[in-house]
């Protein structure tokens, strides 16, 4: 027995590295073994050959204040940031008269305001807010952008708008008319009658199989024909219907994985309750249809904002095309003004496609969370 | 009939009416509005002289073509550059993917950089950046900057070409019998344990060509681009030119959709359950050999489908290229639209063509569900 | 006789009326109290408002010419903008009675469509511009180049067949629109840019030195341009062709719009006739026998108007060239004055 037993104690081992302590961490993360450690060094020697040159030019070699772009032009000069501060009402409005940019603020804030009060989730009165953003704002942005006479505001005709004006109400017309339209057509996409199915199913898949060119091709060259010719549509009109018409056929999609998510128990529900099939679809399926699919909405919404840079192929001026003209003028021409127009662009777009985003990320957790809880529940 | 029977039909028949009549009041005044204009509505202006010139075709083509050839340019072009985007796209998706999930720290952070930036800025303003910022600015040919045999100038990226001579049938038929002989002694070793496979079959598809080479006398040559004033003193001679507008959109096409495809991939691999790869390492299978016979495989069921959406996207995304100016199906359909102004034609020609590729891919992605969904339902 | 007198007289009224119903143009004009003139969109040189609003160019200083004519008042006309499609439409339908807009004479355009080029005001044709820096003095130097030039247009067709001809090749680089053009141009994309040469000097002043680019001196193509007036009034297209040779007869003759009153006093029988002091020039016109004195102190004669608008007297800086007077090199040749 006792060959196979030790005499004495074994030496106690050391404590093994602690595993919180942060230069373990950064050991086992970056150096944990040769592949690892070349890994890392290669990374760290990317940095060090592309940081410096990068800072230099957008920061320390940058021009920020000049009245023109004879600074911006020097050998050695960075990116030219005091370009961008002379150009920026020009980005943000376009040739939109300098007195009435007060409407474009309002109108904007008043959108920003009904988005806020939609998706905030503890505001209350959210039908209201609905019928502001799907009602009232077009009628009152319509009014105060487009102008009339009648009640003393100015018209401003639809070729001097532009920059991220134009953007944001490309995208906003997108979502304000892809909502109601995508859950009209998703719903007819699941009707039992054929031919409303037929339709419903056709559009979609028509719209979502061609490229957002094509349609305002379609929307720019062909609505002019489809119309007596007395109807003549706007110009700066027949590429928001053919972005309004994309976003919605997209945005069916999306809503039609919502209504899947909803369990039928809830329609069955309804029924026993006595609800005929509009109030159920109001008042059980659609809130809950939605609410699912927030996140699948936001993403649509972001990958809708990105799709209004199209419109510039029909020749409207949106935020991306204003950048992209401003850099043509001769007061401020330079090499770097091409690279420092763009550089700003992408940081717009980053922004606001972040916050976006974010926020439904945020909305994800808590739904995700809000069905653990209640799958927990229900076993 | 019943009364629900009847109120069905009721409804159809008010919606087939309302929509019929729309879409005849529609074409009536189409009619109406081209023929005050003089425009045709047939199809006969394919069949005319097209007139202008487009810079890249990989088909014959020619400004004295009728206008369907153009259109076949076009096609062929966004084909060509959706196939090159695409698989460069692939390339860089997954191993953006993988280095987002390995466990080194600054690897998946770099990876995830890219992939939260360029998934946040626009394609349009990512293709004017490489286009206008990055590619229009470089040197002329006089000063062209070379690496290794490869000359990047204002005028394109020039690549060394190939020259095949008479003998190069040889070493061509050579390669393809090293193929089918490296492809059999693969399927005879796996079943011998312990015989070197690739060694072997890396001799195989490398020998055969190399010999045929020598023997006929070095068949295929290089033709290196070279900017020789003597010869050409305004461009660059020799080799396989790629135009900055071709380079510029694959560039941002295969990194845009690379971002995408990215993303997908991690989602197919965080997937497949943990209990995979601990189930794997318990066996003693290392990273490499987990990812490739455990993890790639159940996460490739997940990746397909929305892989394919996006080849798919990457496809109809190509049609940006109407704004550096390339010859694809959209500038194309654009062109022939300003000159003839047939709108409803040549706008409904390029729109069925991406139909049937979209419907072609739906086909594509539904054969695979049914051959895969067997596997996932035993 | 009598037997014949009512039918006699039925022919008189159908000529009569007939005449009436051919559209007398310049009774219109008179009845309307001002010409109604086709032009261009805006081409500098040719025809391009200012930043008043006024219309200035070589094709509006003759529709400028034909109202002197007419009403003594150069500011009595009517300007029509038109594009490349609808300036022939709007010309048959009587939108407009003359279209000047640097239209190139071709056949389908007078037969083809029932209109009539009236002559000849300006010789043009393809050529190349350069940069200086390049050294090159002429075009047959330039195979192996990249050129710029615009979708679609008989440019792009005639430099292949030029270059065919001369067994050479180059690299033609096609874009959209002649501005995507100039600035590919400019940015160093092609070496050479190719369009109509008066386009060419207009596009010259687009780019960021337009010192730095000269025109090499071939001219590959011809394009001449004139005004053009609707078949079926002969007055109407006499009346505009005798005011394009009175403008070049004066060039020949000397007569300027600072001399042209003491020129009427003067001995030369042909300038006494072209001025109106003898014998009855423009007769059958319809015009006072003093109309090109009006025109010409309107306006001034051909040469104060090429000058002017696309001469060494605006940013163009065209020469003459083949737009010179016959004495001088050029193709102008006016009939005399008689």
């Amino acid at each position: 027995m006792s060959d196979f037993l030790r005499a004495e104690f074994a030496p106690p081992a050391p404590p093994p590295p602690s595993p919180r302590g942060s230069w373990a961490l950064v050991r086992e993360n970056l150096f944990g073994d040769a592949k690892s450690t070349a890994i890392t060094l290669a990374v760290a020697a990317l940095l060090f050959f592309a940081g410096p040159p990068l800072w230099r030019f957008l920061v320390a070699d940058a021009i920020f204040r000049a009245p023109d772009g004879a600074l911006c032009r020097a050998p050695g000069a960075g990116a030219c940031w005091a370009y961008i501060a002379a150009k920026t009402p020009f980005f943000i409005y376009g040739s939109y008269p300098t007195e009435s940019y007060w409407r474009v603020d309002v109108t904007f804030f008043l959108a920003a305001s009904l988005i806020v009060w939609l998706l905030w989730p503890k505001l209350r009165g959210k039908g209201v807010a609905a019928f502001g953003f799907f009602a009232v704002l077009p009628a009152l942005g319509f009014v105060l952008l487009h102008g009339a006479p009648a009640l003393g505001l100015a018209v401003v005709d639809t070729g001097r708008w532009g920059g991220v004006m134009v953007s944001l109400l490309a995208a906003l017309t997108g979502v304000v008319v892809a909502l109601p339209g995508g859950v009209l057509l998703a719903l007819g996409r699941r009707s039992s009658l054929p031919a409303v199915k037929m339709l419903c199913v056709g559009l979609i898949e028509f719209v979502r199989g061609v490229p957002l060119i094509a349609v305002l091709f379609m929307a720019n060259a062909m609505l002019p024909l489809f119309l007596p010719p007395d109807w003549a549509p706007d110009r700066l009109l027949r590429p928001l219907a053919g972005i309004a018409l994309f976003a919605s056929a997209y945005m069916a999609e999306v809503v039609r994985a919502g209504l899947l998510t909803v369990p039928q128990g809830q329609v069955e529900g309804a029924e026993a309750l006595g609800l005929d099939r509009v109030a159920t679809l109001r008042l059980v399926v659609l809130p809950q249809a939605l609410a699912a699919v927030i996140p699948g909405i936001v993403n649509n919404f972001i990958a809708l904002f990105k799709d209004t840079t199209l419109v510039a192929i029909v020749g409207i001026f949106d935020f991306l095309h204003t950048v992209d003209t401003a850099r043509l003028d001769p007061v401020w021409a330079g090499p770097n003004i091409a690279t420092t127009g763009y550089v700003f662009a992408a940081l717009f777009y980053l922004a606001f496609c972040l916050a976006m985003s974010f926020y439904s990320k945020t909305v994800e957790k808590r739904l995700a969370a809000s069905r653990r809880h209640e799958n927990r529940v229900q076993t | 009939m019943t009364a629900t029977h009847l109120r069905r039909w009721a409804i159809q028949a008010v919606l087939l009416l309302a929509v019929g009549g729309m879409l005849f009041a529609a074409f009536a005044n189409a009619r109406a509005n081209l023929a005050a204009r003089g425009i045709s509505t047939s199809f006969d202006f394919l069949n005319q002289t097209a007139g202008f010139g487009l810079n890249q075709s990989f088909i014959p083509y020619s400004p004295l073509s009728s206008y369907g050839r153009a259109l076949l340019v076009g096609l062929a072009n966004t084909l060509v550059v959706s196939l090159l985007a695409g698989v460069f796209a692939t390339i860089i998706g997954f191993a953006a993917g993988f280095a987002r999930l390995s466990r080194n720290w600054a690897l998946a952070r770099l990876a995830g950089l890219y992939v939260e930036t360029v998934r946040n800025i626009p394609l349009l303003l990512q293709l004017l950046f490489w286009y206008v910022a990055i590619l229009s600015p470089l040197p002329g040919p006089t000063d062209s900057l070379h690496f290794a045999g490869v000359l990047l100038n204002n005028r394109g990226l020039i690549l060394p070409g190939l020259v095949f001579s008479p003998g190069a049938a040889w070493v061509a038929g050579a390669a393809e019998a090293g193929v089918i002989l490296a492809f059999f002694w693969r399927r005879f070793a796996r079943k011998k344990l312990g015989a070197p496979v690739w060694p072997v079959a890396v001799l195989l598809l490398a020998i055969p060509p190399l010999i045929a080479f020598f023997a006929f006398g070095r068949p295929i040559g290089l033709d290196l681009p070279v900017f020789e004033p003597r010869v050409n003193r305004f461009n660059v001679e020799g080799g396989l030119r790629v135009p900055p507008e071709i380079f510029a959109l694959v560039l941002a096409l295969s990194l845009y959709t690379g971002s995408y495809i990215a993303e997908i991939v991690r989602a197919g691999v965080q997937s497949v359950a943990r209990g995979q790869s601990e189930a794997a390492a318990a066996l003693g299978l290392n990273d490499v050999q987990t990812r490739k016979w455990v993890i790639v495989p159940q996460a490739m069921r997940i990746i397909m489908p929305p892989l394919i959406s996006q080849y798919l996207a990457l496809t109809k995304n190509s049609s940006l290229a109407a704004f550096v100016g390339f010859a694809d199906l959209m500038q194309v359909s654009g062109t022939i639209l300003n000159q003839t102004g047939a709108a409803v034609q040549v706008i409904g020609l390029a729109m069925a063509i991406y139909l049937v590729l979209s419907v072609a891919t739906l086909l594509v992605l539904r054969l695979y569900e049914r051959r895969f969904s067997w596997s996932a339902a035993r | 006789m009598t037997r014949f007198l009512p039918a006699l007289s039925g022919l008189i009224l159908a000529c009569l009326l007939n005449v009436a119903a051919r559209g007398d143009t310049l009774d219109g004009v008179r009845q309307r109290g001002a010409l109604a003139c086709g032009v261009s969109t805006g081409l500098a040189g040719f025809g391009l408002p200012d930043d008043r609003g006024v219309w200035r160019g070589f094709d509006i200083d003759y529709c400028r010419a034909v109202a002197a004519a007419i009403f003594d008042d150069p500011q009595k006309i009517k300007f029509t903008p038109l594009s490349g499609k609808d300036r022939f439409t709007a010309l048959q339908s009587g939108e407009v009675d003359l279209l000047s807009r640097n239209t190139t004479w071709t056949q389908s355009r007078e037969a083809g469509q029932g209109l009539l080029f009236v002559g000849i005001n300006y010789f043009d044709g393809q050529g190349f511009l350069v940069r200086k820096s390049l050294g090159l003095d002429s075009a047959i130097k330039l195979s192996g180049a990249s050129i710029c030039v615009q979708q679609g247009t008989t440019s792009e067709l005639n430099l292949a067949d030029y270059f065919r001809t001369h067994g050479s090749k180059a690299e033609t680089v096609v874009f959209a629109t002649a501005d995507d053009a100039i600035k590919a141009y400019d940015s160093g994309r092609c070496d050479v840019y190719t369009t109509d040469g008066s386009a060419l000097y207009t596009q010259r002043m687009k780019t960021a030195h337009p010192d730095d680019h000269v025109v090499l001196p071939e001219t590959i193509s011809k394009e001449p341009f004139g005004p053009v007036v609707r078949q079926g009034d002969d007055r109407w297209f006499n009346l505009v062709k005798w005011i394009h040779f009175a403008l070049l007869d004066a060039e020949e003759l000397g007569v300027t719009s600072a001399n042209v009153e003491e020129m009427r006093k003067s001995d030369n029988p042909e300038i006494r006739r072209l001025l109106g002091a003898e014998g009855d020039f423009g007769a059958g016109l319809g015009l006072t026998p003093d109309w090109v004195v009006r025109v010409v102190k309107a306006v001034g004669n051909y040469g104060e108007i090429f000058e002017r608008n696309l001469g060494g007297q605006s940013p163009l800086k065209i020469p003459r060239g083949l737009n010179a007077q016959w004495r001088h090199g050029g193709l102008h040749y006016a009939p005399p004055v008689r």
